[in-house]
């Protein structure tokens, strides 16, 4: 199970960026009001970008470094018919060249043009299609334990949580933001959570750690229960700490606002919820370990 | 010309001593610790109450098994360098050459065939003795079995010969995959998934 931390670290760290791509393309697509100039939120557009880019090359690096082969990897786009893997690494590579695009357009003065919209579109698309290519590499009928449609959802709700979460505790919210909807991240975020607790504590048992997955060749699972429970309590104490601080700040006050380090309540609920996915996702590999390792 | 080479496989007459699994390891020099063909013991059962009387209802036999060179290889289809592929005869290889080492065809593999070489730092499996087939001579697991529980040729000769049957508790649905496989099955197959038997030597395979 813990040999697999390069996939671990590979699928938390795309979903992570996938999801801020995808939240910040939905408020500058859909929720801008009319007229309104980027300019005052320059550099949050720009902080965010950046932010993804770094994750997703991170997770590139990873995911070249992991294979026993890799500068054999050139031909990795070979099979883009049949292999999800293949598709996978093609949607990361025209992510990272979108959002490098996207960086020049707003830093060269053209965040206004339509070529800007196309391109945050075409980044949320790619966002999608690389999140689906991801869960579909897992949606295999040979191994019952990654059941299909939970694999999906569970993909989707770590993207959108931590996507949510990390472009919130980035951009800090600060007072006076012209973009008032990066303050609601985090209540954006603490609903994601929610929901993923709720499908985490109802699913998991049906398809993970209770299932036999029989008749199959695959060895028996021995993930730790423990790692279930503890996953739910990370994910549950990051939910609290968020309720808590929403609901201890003035309504008239950005409750995220300020610079990073000076949320600690807010910190350490990324901190948590950060540490529930990790142990999650060593979860989901424990599920099926490989035979003869 | 064959165009799609089977294994056969007799869970009846297997008595499990391995033969065909070491066989595999002394011709193709596999690494301690990496079988390219396994024999798994399947056991289950106990006793059950008939007729006021409680009578033994223990299932146990073997199945051999390794690639099933299948008709539809998932491992080929989801390998992103195409270095899994399947010969005009139907024998699936591993191109040792391209094989970058991501091992995401050791999790699409519902029989687990494909299994990693530490000493290649690449997957393997099974390669049908292909050599030895070309020079019209036979795998070396069918030639070791001394019960002839293992057979190999064209998949429709065998069909014809053996039957239909490719699938026996603990085997994968074999919708999955199309496996180039014919089974005759051990008497105590039938009633094993009632009698919830499961694989009892999972540290060997």
């Amino acid at each position: 199970m813990l040999k697999e931390w390069p996939l671990v670290a590979f699928t938390i760290l795309g979903q992570t960026a996938a999801g801020a791509i995808l939240v910040l393309s939905a408020i500058l697509l859909f929720f801008a009001a009319p007229g309104w100039s980027l300019m005052p939120a320059r550099h949050l557009v720009l902080t965010v970008l950046e932010m993804a880019l770094v994750l997703l090359g991170i997770a590139a690096a990873l995911s070249f470094f992991h294979l026993r082969f890799p500068f054999r990897a050139f031909r990795v786009l070979a099979n883009l018919r049949t292999s999800w893997l293949s598709r996978e690494i093609l949607c990361l590579l025209a992510l990272l060249a979108l959002i490098v695009l996207a960086d020049i357009l707003v830093r060269t003065g053209n965040a206004a043009d339509l070529s800007f919209s196309i391109v945050m579109g075409a980044l949320a698309v790619d966002g999608v299609l690389f999140l689906v290519s991801m869960s579909k590499i897992y949606m295999l009928r040979s191994v019952p334990s990654w059941e299909p449609g939970y694999t999906g959802l569970s993909f989707f709700l770590t993207a959108g949580t931590l996507g949510a979460m990390a472009t919130a505790w980035i951009t800090g919210t600060p007072p006076g933001n012209p973009y008032p909807l990066f303050s609601g991240l985090w209540l954006l975020s603490s609903l994601m959570i929610a929901v993923d607790v709720l499908v985490e504590s109802l699913e998991t048992p049906v398809f993970g750690l209770d299932r036999s997955p029989a008749p199959s060749l695959r060895p028996p699972t021995r993930v730790p229960r423990r790692l279930h429970f503890g996953r739910l309590a990370l994910l549950a104490g990051g939910l609290i700490l968020i309720i808590l601080s929403l609901a201890e700040t003035a309504p008239t006050a950005h409750p995220a606002a300020g610079p990073i380090g000076s949320r600690p309540t807010l910190n350490l609920a990324f901190v948590l919820v950060l540490m529930g996915a990790v142990a999650g996702r060593f979860l989901f590999y424990g599920l099926v370990p490989r035979p003869g390792d | 010309m064959v165009t799609q080479y089977g294994f056969f496989f007799d869970a009846a007459a297997c008595s499990g001593c391995k033969a065909c699994q070491m066989a595999c390891k002394d011709r193709n020099d596999l690494a301690p610790g990496l079988l390219w063909r396994r024999v798994y013991e399947v056991t289950g059962g106990g006793w059950e109450k008939k007729d006021g009387v409680w009578v033994p209802s223990v299932v146990a036999y073997n199945v051999s098994m390794a690639c099933n060179h299948c008709e539809n290889p998932v491992c080929g289809l989801a390998c992103p360098v195409k270095a899994v592929f399947k010969r005009d005869d139907g024998i699936v290889l591993v191109d040792t050459g391209a094989c970058i080492g991501c091992r995401y065809c050791e999790w699409a593999c519902p029989y687990t065939a494909l299994r990693f070489d530490v000493r290649t730092n690449t997957v393997s499996k099974c390669n049908f003795c292909y050599d030895a087939v070309d020079a019209g001579g036979t795998p070396a697991c069918v030639a070791a079995c001394p019960q002839r529980a293992l057979d190999f040729g064209d998949l429709a000769e065998l069909r014809k010969k053996y039957g239909e049957v490719r699938q026996i508790v603990p085997l994968p649905d074999p919708g999955q995959t199309d496996p180039a496989l014919v089974i005759r099955p051990h008497r105590d197959a039938a009633r094993a998934a009632e009698r919830g038997a499961e694989v009892a030597n999972w540290e060997e395979v």
